[in-house]
């Protein structure tokens, strides 16, 4: 079991030297952060004379909107995988460790690790921003507290994008499809399917992520319960993701 | 890293694989020992890459294969158990050829001087900034091989890792093979090119449509059970109707050249003849002739 533990930590190691010796990471993390910036300050001044706009709600707001993190990070996350099966490292990445499954779970903490990581910066630049155009807000302390709550919570939504877009890396046989449908799914089917009509439409993945953010889900009628129950739903769909592509990565001839 | 390899023996059973209708493996078993190099040939789609990758387990069937006992997964650290190439791609196009071993050996605690120093060994020091999207094809097998040095392990799988290399990469890699063999590591290696194989192989086995059709050391392998003899004399003519007589096939030419009578047999009958034999001269097959014959026989040694 020790000896397993410290293959999988030298996988995670040997996975996350991949990701960071690649400029398309950098690339695509610093173009989040890039773009968030601006689009937040314009959502901030776009609220900043609404009544009840606080640091945080606004920051919760900016955040629900930030369609160039989604895109980055899921761009990141199929990268990881498809750049990996169409160059021959994976299965060098493989034979590292005992059993594909492992190589799979290396490649999983390490992905979401660098997606939950560029989701805390991002909250903090938009809390930065967020604050500045607001004035402050109601003290340091106060925006500490937010920082820590908005940051766990967009860390975790980003990992779950991630972790989203790394199984439709393994699943699907080309970067493009793989592309087409981690993108497709949240920007394109979901909102499609939303504005149909329907609560159900809250259960799917990418709107239950968006609600963890803040204001809920439709289905609860308390808006805690609706932010843990979008969690809920939005952590199984990542897990169910991450465990589909784990299967295809067990399974396919390399 | 000149110091002994943990002998490690490959041995593969039952290996099988099928693409829909087309069987690409059938049945095949085999044994790398340790200190040899053992060596696949045969022709495009006769099995060779499919049954180093099925041995590897990047290609699921029925069969299997234990290193030194035990299912390469069963190693703590397989590492240092397999060092792997399987052909290009080997490397990520945008990462450097030193980043590209940095990351493989990540987590395990090998030197950096390691890696600059197998980076040496293949010659390209000077290229290792670079991304293999400008290499030529020597290049990234040079890149590919490291990859497989990488760790120094007791076993080399190398898939046609003779492809594109040029004459200096053909001889660095022969020596390599032949150190790696030296110091009792394993070598499987798959390839076409048979004059090389010939110079580098201990061990071959023969492939066709999945099978193994014949076994052996090289030697064995390529001249198989019909001995050869070239004869000159005073009286070709004569000499060769009395060596047909005597149940040897005499192939038509400017020369005498005796198939199925050993050099002492065809010396005895001219010395009966009483002709002045002037050059006798037992014929050595290489692979790449007795390949091209294709005349294998179920020689000892297949399937073991």
């Amino acid at each position: 079991m020790r000896g397993g533990a410290r293959l999988l930590g030298a996988q995670t190691r040997h996975e996350l030297a991949k990701l960071l010796t690649l400029r398309g990471t950098w690339w695509s993390g610093g173009l989040a952060v890039a773009l968030a910036a601006p689009l937040c300050w314009l959502t901030a001044h776009a609220m900043s004379g609404e009544p009840g706009a606080s640091v945080d709600s606004v920051t919760r707001l900016a955040l629900r909107t930030s369609i160039p993190a989604l895109v980055c990070v899921m761009v990141l996350a199929v990268g990881s995988v498809r750049a990996d099966v169409d160059s021959g490292v994976w299965r060098l990445s493989t034979l590292r460790v005992r059993g594909r499954s492992g190589a799979w779970t290396a490649k999983s903490v390490a992905v979401t690790s660098v997606a939950a990581g560029l989701g805390i910066v991002i909250a903090m630049v938009e809390l930065l921003v967020v604050a500045i155009v607001l004035g402050g807000g109601d003290g340091i302390e106060s925006l500490l507290w937010s920082g820590l709550a908005i940051g766990g919570t967009f860390a975790l939504v980003m990992a779950g994008w991630a972790a989203l877009g790394m199984a439709a890396g393994a699943l699907l046989p080309t970067t493009g499809a793989a592309l087409a449908v981690a993108l497709g799914l949240p920007l394109v089917i979901e909102p499609a399917l939303a504005a149909g009509g329907g609560r159900w439409a809250d259960l799917l993945p990418f709107a239950s992520g968006f609600a963890t953010l803040g204001g809920g889900s439709s289905l609860f009628d308390d808006p805690w319960i609706g932010v843990g129950g979008s969690a809920v739903l939005f952590v199984s769909a990542a897990v169910a993701a991450v465990v589909a592509g784990g299967w295809r990565a067990r399974t396919a001839d390399l | 890293m000149t110091d002994a390899l943990p002998p490690i023996t490959v041995t593969a059973t039952g290996l099988t694989k099928r693409y829909g209708d087309v069987a690409a493996v059938r049945e095949v078993s085999l044994t790398a020992v340790a200190g040899r190099v053992t060596v696949l040939v045969g022709g495009n789609g006769a099995g060779k890459s499919t049954t180093l990758r099925l041995m590897l387990g990047l290609a699921h069937g029925p069969g299997r294969t234990l290193f030194g006992g035990r299912p390469l997964r069963g190693h703590l650290e397989p590492w240092g158990v397999v060092g792997a190439f399987l052909g290009q791609p080997t490397a990520h196009p945008r990462r450097t050829a030193r980043s590209h071993l940095r990351v493989l050996a990540a987590g395990t605690g090998l030197p950096r001087a390691r890696r600059e120093e197998l980076l040496e060994l293949v010659g390209l020091t000077g290229s290792a900034g670079r991304t293999p999207r400008g290499f030529s094809t020597g290049m990234a097998q040079r890149l590919g091989i490291a990859t497989a040095l990488l760790h120094d392990p007791s076993v080399l799988v190398l898939d046609e890792p003779l492809n594109g290399l040029d004459p200096d990469g053909v001889v660095l890699l022969r020596t390599l093979l032949r150190r790696h063999a030296e110091r009792g590591g394993t070598v499987l290696m798959a390839s076409h090119q048979l004059d090389e194989v010939e110079r580098v192989a201990d061990v071959v086995h023969v492939m066709e449509s999945g099978r193994i059709v014949s076994a052996g050391p090289v030697t064995d392998v390529a001249q198989g059970d019909v001995e050869r003899t070239l004869v000159r004399s005073d009286d070709d003519a004569r000499l060769a109707r009395e060596l047909a007589a005597r149940g040897g096939t005499v192939e038509e030419g400017p020369e005498v050249v005796v198939h199925g009578l050993s050099a002492r047999e065809v010396a005895t009958v001219a010395r009966d003849l009483d002709v002045l034999v002037t050059a006798l001269v037992p014929l050595r097959r290489s692979l790449a002739e007795r390949y091209e014959r294709r005349a294998w026989t179920e020689e000892s040694g297949v399937g073991s």
